[in-house]
C-alpha cells in the first residue's frame, strides 16, 4: 500500500509540474505564433508532434550523464530530470492544441485590445482570461500524455523506488518480475486516472453541449 | 508446400543476454540445425513465471534455489549446469572506505551498512538480486527502506549506470560489468570473492509432460550443442579486457 502511495505521489508530482511548466511555455509560443504570424514556427512544432519519447529520453541521457555536457548538475536519475524531459515532450502537443483552439477568436480580441489602447501586457492578460478554457483543456491533454509515457521516464529516471518510480514504469517492473497481479492493479489505477483527466478535459471543453 | 521452420524459445536472464554470448551461440545453433531461436530476456523471476506458463521451450537462468523449486513443482525434469562465473562488488574508484580490503563479501556488506554508503539494489527478483538479498540475510542486516539503499527495479546494465551516476556500491555479475567496462569511469571492481560469490548458469528444458506443445526435441539438441566443442571454443574465446568471463562446466 505504501509502495502504491509513493508511486502515486511521484507520478502526480511529475504530471502536474511538467504540465504546468509546459502550459506556460506553450502559451507564450502560441501567442508568438499567432501574433507575429510565424507559420514556420508552427510547422516546426507540428513536425515534432510525433517524435518518440524514447528519443528525447536518449538525448537527455546523453546530455545529463556524468561525462555529458551538463553532467555536473547531477540531475540524472532524479524526478527533476523526468519533469524536464516530459515538459519538452509535451510542448509541441500543447502548442498545437492551443493554437488550434484559440486562432478563431485571437485576432478579434487583439483588435478589441487595440481599440482600448492596451499594451502588450494587457493584451496578454486579456487573452489568458478569455482563453482559460482552452488553456485548461490543453493542460489536461498534457497530463494524459505524461501519465501514459514510459520510455523516457524509464531511461532518465531509472525506476528508483520511492524516487522515480511512476505508474507506467512500475508496471514494466512488476511484469518483468513476474508479479502480474500487482501489474494489473497498477494498470487499473493508471487507467482510472487517465479516465479522470479525460473527463476533466471533456467537460471543460464544452464539447458535451453539442450533443 | 511451405517448409516448416522449427522455433526454439529460450527464456533467459538479462545478465546472460546483455553480454552477447547467447546471441553468438544461437547464431551458430541456427546455422547448424536450420531452425529459428527466439530469446526472451527478462529477470529470473519473470523467466520462471513464463516457464511455469509454458511460454518457452527451455530456461537458461542462474538462481539455484529457484531452479530446484521449479523442478520440484514439476515444470522441468532436470537441471544442467553449463557455465560458471562469479559475482563481484563494484564501487567508487577512490575506495575511500577501504572496502576492497575486506575479508570477504560479508565483511564488505557489513561495512557498507555501518557507514551508510550508497548501495544500488536491483530489486527485480533476478538471480543477481537474489544473491544480494541472500548476503544481507546471512549477515542479518536489513537495509530495506534505508535512505542510502536505492532500489532501481531495472536490469543489470541500467543499475550499473545508476551506480556510476550516484557513486554507489553494487553487486554485479562479472560478465555484465566487464562487457560494458568502457562506459564506467567512476566505478570499478572492488572485491572478488570466489568462494562465496559463485554464479552458475544452468539450462532446464520445460517439461513435455506438463506442456505437450513444448519443443522438447530441439531443446535437447540445444543442450547437446552447448556441451559440444564448437560452443566450448566460442566461450573460450569470449573475452572482455583480456579476461575470460564464462567457464564451461564439464
Amino acid at each position: 500500500m505504501r509502495e502504491i502511495f509513493n508511486i502515486f505521489i511521484v507520478s502526480m508530482k511529475v504530471i502536474f509540474i511538467s504540465s504546468s511548466i509546459s502550459l506556460i511555455i506553450s502559451f507564450f509560443i502560441s501567442f508568438l505564433i499567432l501574433d507575429k504570424k510565424l507559420k514556420f514556427l508552427f510547422l516546426f512544432f507540428q513536425s515534432f508532434l510525433f517524435i518518440p519519447s524514447v528519443l528525447i529520453g536518449l538525448l537527455i541521457y546523453i546530455i545529463f550523464k556524468r561525462s555529458g555536457i551538463l553532467g555536473f548538475l547531477n540531475l540524472l536519475y532524479t524526478s527533476k530530470i523526468i519533469i524536464i524531459g516530459e515538459t519538452i515532450l509535451i510542448i509541441p502537443l500543447m502548442v498545437l492544441f492551443i493554437v488550434n483552439g484559440i486562432k478563431d477568436r485571437f485576432y478579434e480580441i487583439k483588435e478589441i485590445n487595440e481599440v482600448f489602447c492596451g499594451n502588450f501586457l494587457k493584451n496578454l492578460l486579456l487573452m489568458i482570461k478569455e482563453f482559460r478554457n482552452e488553456l485548461l483543456s490543453s493542460f489536461f491533454i498534457g497530463c494524459g500524455r505524461v501519465m501514459g509515457e514510459t520510455g523516457l521516464a524509464m531511461i532518465v529516471g531509472g525506476n528508483i523506488k520511492g524516487e522515480t518510480r511512476t505508474f507506467s514504469t512500475s508496471i514494466v517492473l512488476y511484469t518483468m518480475r513476474g508479479e502480474i497481479e500487482k501489474s494489473i492493479h497498477a494498470g487499473i489505477l493508471l487507467f482510472a486516472f487517465s479516465l479522470i483527466f479525460n473527463l476533466f478535459y471533456f467537460f471543460n471543453s464544452k464539447k458535451w453541449k453539442y450533443f | 508446400m511451405l517448409k516448416e521452420i522449427l522455433t526454439l524459445i529460450i527464456l533467459t536472464t538479462t545478465s546472460l543476454y546483455d553480454t552477447g554470448l547467447l546471441d553468438k551461440i544461437c547464431k551458430e545453433f541456427e546455422k547448424e540445425y536450420k531452425c529459428k531461436v527466439k530469446i526472451i530476456s527478462v529477470g529470473s523471476g519473470m523467466a520462471f513465471k513464463l516457464g511455469k506458463n509454458g511460454e518457452g521451450d527451455l530456461l537458461f537462468v542462474h538462481e539455484v534455489e529457484g531452479e530446484e523449486r521449479f523442478i520440484k513443482e514439476g515444470y522441468g525434469e532436470k537441471r544442467i549446469p553449463v557455465f560458471k562465473n562469479e559475482f563481484v562488488l563494484c564501487g567508487p574508484k577512490d575506495d575511500k572506505y577501504k572496502i576492497s580490503s575486506s575479508l570477504d563479501i560479508f565483511d564488505a556488506f557489513k561495512k557498507i551498512y555501518e557507514k551508510k554508503l550508497t548501495f544500488i539494489s536491483r530489486d527485480d527478483k533476478s538471480g543477481t538480486d537474489k544473491k544480494e538479498k541472500d548476503i544481507w540475510e546471512k549477515i542479518k542486516l536489513y537495509p530495506e527502506g534505508k535512505k542510502w539503499y536505492i532500489q532501481t527495479g531495472t536490469g543489470m546494465i541500467e543499475s550499473l549506470r545508476i551506480a556510476e551516476e550516484k557513486n554507489g556500491y553494487i553487486l554485479s555479475d562479472i560478465s555484465t560489468f566487464l562487457s560494458h567496462k568502457k562506459e564506467f569511469k567512476n566505478i570499478k571492481i572492488l572485491l572478488r570473492d570466489k568462494k562465496n560469490l559463485e554464479n552458475y548458469y544452468s539450462i532446464i528444458p520445460i517439461s513435455k509432460k506438463r506442456f505437450p506443445y513444448v519443443n522438447n526435441q530441439l531443446a535437447e539438441k540445444f543442450i547437446e550443442f552447448v556441451k559440444s566443442k564448437k560452443v566450448k571454443d566460442i566461450v573460450e574465446n569470449f573475452k572482455f579486457d583480456g579476461e575470460k568471463i564464462f567457464e564451461i562446466i564439464e
